[in-house]
């Protein structure tokens, strides 16, 4: 069982609100995977939630798995995660730090459904500035995804 | 038989509201997402629930191939009539779960008959719409997405009775209704994996207008639309949409107009093919079903429709 307190030396934990339906997060899983291997190296944690009723924690290890993700999928039942910190669409992403408080909010990069070359990688730079010790450049985007079959 | 000309335009502007509802059933998912479902009712170019603002453009073409007598009997046309519109339109997210719209359409009609052919038109009738989402289209398994519509057709196109006899004999002049429209809806849609599934109610109720002296209100009239949409996981969309219309009878100085109502059916398949996240085209086929007693007192038209659209997020 995973918990969401950060802990030891990881400094800095990511959420990012799944929905196994979502073609846009689907669309984004090349790009969060590059994220999480690379900034899993420098300290970062990194968690999948579904918050989306019918969730199950072994159909999520199977979606895990086939998706590649090098993060687990955390079910949040009664979608309790999400409505703390406004999630409403799958691809929401928030950083947090050891105390809990978040330091980002909103969508993993600027780009929907149609993969850029020029798209603002809101959650990579919010980690660069944030383990280079600045506040992110960034600190709320929106989050272009599905909305969240929460109830 | 040819419907009368007075009711032309109005015919022509729901058809083109309808086609446009059609082509903006835009689910854009391929599962449980609220994004960019439903009709856009009232007004076209509804903004996805991830859109902050749209502008876009859309061209139609009609060919009036028929009508409905009176009597509900479907009769092939006598004469020739194409129509053709373009339309300028754009919506604005006012609060997270409330749109506005315009729309500004440019009319054209040609019509051909006893010999003598028109063509003409000018600027249609401006919509102003407004919708208000109580709750998305996938955000619960139970609960549908539930949209309030409210809309208002402004008389700004020149209508038949206003048209110009001697330059245009057969009134292809005439854009417009002549008349104020106030459109309330409800709308109602649910996803379910990569389909979406919308019905809408429209109620429309006309202002009078005076005629030769006569004042004449056009009765009020209720639509439904159904429509089922399936998103692929390229983002592109099919949708087929079938709406009924029934208008009660025309009044004249306050008289019902006996055999007047009208009934007006439409079906509509409707495509949508993403250029990129801010670009989008959308287009359609409308027809109206060639069997007596759907219609009443309406043209049978077969059209297409394409629709470019930039939205921002």
């Amino acid at each position: 069982m995973h918990q969401l307190e950060p802990r030891g030396a990881d400094e800095y934990t990511v959420l990012i609100f799944f929905s196994i339906d979502c073609h846009v997060l689907g669309i984004h899983d090349e790009r969060v995977r590059k994220i999480a291997t690379e900034y899993a190296e420098r300290g970062v944690r990194f968690f999948a939630v579904d918050a989306e009723v019918g969730a199950t924690a072994a159909r999520d290890r199977v979606e895990a798995a086939r998706r590649g993700y090098p993060f687990p999928i955390l079910i949040d039942g009664g979608a309790r995660i999400a409505r703390e910190f406004g999630a409403e669409f799958a691809g929401h992403v928030v950083v947090l730090d050891r105390s809990g408080k978040t330091l980002y909010r909103g969508g993993i990069d600027s780009d929907r459904a149609h993969l850029t070359d020029g798209a603002t990688p809101f959650l990579a730079d919010a980690l660069v500035d944030l383990l280079a010790g600045r506040s992110p450049r960034v600190a709320e985007s929106k989050a272009l995804g599905c909305a969240l079959r929460t109830w | 038989m040819r419907r009368p000309l007075s009711t032309s335009r109005s015919a022509f502007s729901v058809g083109s509201v309808i086609a446009f509802v059609a082509v903006s059933i835009h689910p854009t998912r391929a599962g449980a997402q609220a994004c960019c479902a439903g009709a856009a009712a009232v007004t076209p170019g509804r903004l996805a629930v991830h859109e902050d603002a749209l502008v876009g453009f859309q061209s139609r073409a009609a060919d009036i191939f028929a009508s409905f007598s009176k009597d509900a009997d479907y009769v092939p046309a006598s004469a020739a009539e194409w129509d053709f519109e373009q339309d300028l339109f754009g919506a604005l997210r006012v609060a997270r779960r409330a749109q506005v719209a315009l729309l500004a359409p440019v009319v054209q009609t040609y019509r051909r008959a006893r010999g003598i052919s028109d063509f003409g038109g000018g600027l249609g009738d401006l919509n102003l719409s407004g919708r208000y989402d109580f709750t998305l289209a996938g955000e619960s398994e139970v609960v549908p997405g539930v949209g309030a519509l409210v809309g208002v057709t402004f008389p700004t196109g020149r209508p038949t009775e206003s048209s110009d006899a001697a330059n245009h004999p057969l009134a292809a002049d005439a854009a417009g209704t002549g008349a104020y429209q106030l459109n309330l809806g409800l709308a109602l849609e649910q996803t379910v994996g990569p389909w979406l599934f919308g019905v809408t109610g429209l109620y429309s109720k006309r202002t009078p207008r005076t005629i030769g002296g006569t004042k004449v209100t056009l009765g009020a009239q209720w639509t439904v639309l159904a429509g089922a949409a399936y998103t692929f996981s390229n983002d592109a969309a099919l949708a087929l949409v079938a709406s009924y219309s029934a208008e009660g009878n025309t009044e004249a100085d306050g008289i019902e107009v006996p055999m007047s109502s009208r009934r007006i059916p439409l079906l509509t398949l409707a495509g949508l093919y993403p250029l990129n996240d801010p670009w989008r085209l959308q287009g359609g086929v409308f027809a109206t079903p060639p069997l007596s007693s759907l219609g009443r007192n309406t043209p049978a038209n077969l059209g297409l429709v394409l629709a470019l659209v930039r939205s921002w997020s």
